[in-house]
Parts: structure tokens; sequence; C-alpha cells
């Protein structure tokens, strides 16, 4: 797999981990 | 105030802003109402729509590079397979969600930080109940509730549903029964 490739499925992992974070998702004391 | 929440906010530094609108409140028809904990405000609002739109372009990104439904559990159990042929982009889109996250909590302080709020052997018997249930129903959140749904596909809607309503009335039975 090229590199470039691989540099946006990095891209899309970083999109996908902030939007949990920023939408506190990941926020336990909030959740639960 | 929950006890969670106190201890959630006292162990980072808040910018001023955000202790500013942490602590304002307002004075409606006689009554304090505290902008901060109210169940749903303008920041609450922010949060959910700047993530829900990251999570949505995520998703689109991911489908279109690998022309697979991203869903998480599906990507990291598949990780654990030996014969797994594609393990490279599996690898390197769950070191950019652990990252963007990280990232994300240095760069906005009201993005949130996960931390183990249970004892360690209620968390490992909860994970085990989530990675059961995803492969018993072949996708998670993300795959059937982000993607599935998005795509219209009835068994995505109906593992959707039938999964948010089993988290509400764990919620509601938990809340009465040990909080």
């Amino acid at each position: 797999m090229k590199a470039g490739k691989l540099i946006l499925f990095l891209v899309a992992g970083g999109l996908f981990g902030s939007g949990l974070a920023v939408s506190r998702m990941t926020d336990p004391a909030r959740v639960i | 105030m929950r006890p969670g929440y106190a201890a959630t906010n006292s162990i980072f530094t808040l910018r001023p802003r955000d202790r500013a609108a942490r602590e304002k409140t307002w004075r409606t028809f006689g009554r304090t109402v505290n902008l901060r904990f109210s169940l749903m405000n303008h920041y609450t609002l922010l949060n959910a729509l700047i993530g829900g739109i990251r999570i949505g372009l995520a998703s689109l990104l991911a489908t279109v590079l690998s022309g697979k439904i991203p869903g998480i559990s599906g990507v990291f159990g598949r990780l654990l397979v030996p014969a797994t042929p594609d393990k490279t982009w599996r690898a390197v889109f769950l070191l950019g969600l652990i990252g963007g996250a990280a990232l994300s909590f240095a760069l906005w302080q009201s993005a949130a930080l996960f931390r183990g709020m249970r004892p360690l052997g209620v968390m490992a018997i909860a994970g085990l109940l989530v990675g059961f249930g995803t492969r018993l129903g072949g996708g998670c959140t993300s795959g059937h509730g982000v993607c599935g749904v998005g795509l219209g596909a009835k068994d995505s809607i109906a593992a959707t549903l039938i999964f948010m309503a089993a988290a509400m009335v764990t919620v509601f039975i938990y809340r009465r029964a040990v909080l």
C-alpha cells in the first residue's frame, strides 16, 4: 500500500478520534 | 453536580474563557441556571456538532479508501486475526484514532480524555460483553450506527435501534440501582 494512502488512513483515524473527544463521547462522567 | 464531574474538572487546567463559561450563570424567572450543567446548551451543542462532523468525514474517508465499512470493533478485531491480509491500514487507522483524540484534548480543552471510572474488573467484563455483542451483531456503533444507518441498511438500522434501547435501559437501571 502506498505511503500517501496510509497517511490518509492516519488522517481518517485522527478525525474519528478527535470527533469522539470533541463531542465528549469519551468522557465517562458525562456519558454514564 | 454529579460526583464524577468534579473529579473530571479538577485535574485539568482550564483556559480563562472555558472557566468563565463553566461558571457563568443566568438568572431567569428568579432561578439561577448554570449553563454548564443545564441539560443541553450551546456549549454542548457546538461540541456535538463539530465532533459529529469529524466522525462523519472520517467514516466517509475510510470507506472510500478501504472500500469497506469502517467499524472500529471490526478494524481492531481483524487486526488480531493472523490470516487478515490488510493489517497495515488497520493499524495506521487505529494509531490515528488514538493520536487524534489525544491531540484534540491537548488543543481543545473542552474535549474529553477517556479515563476509567469503574474498577478494572467491571471495565473488563463490560469490554468483553461489548466485544462479544459487536461480533455477534456484525458491527458496533461506528459500523452499524454511523455507516450502516447512513447507507440505509435495514440490518444496521435494526441493530442500532436495539443496542441504543438496551443502552438506555441499562443507564436507567444503573442510575437508580447504583448512583
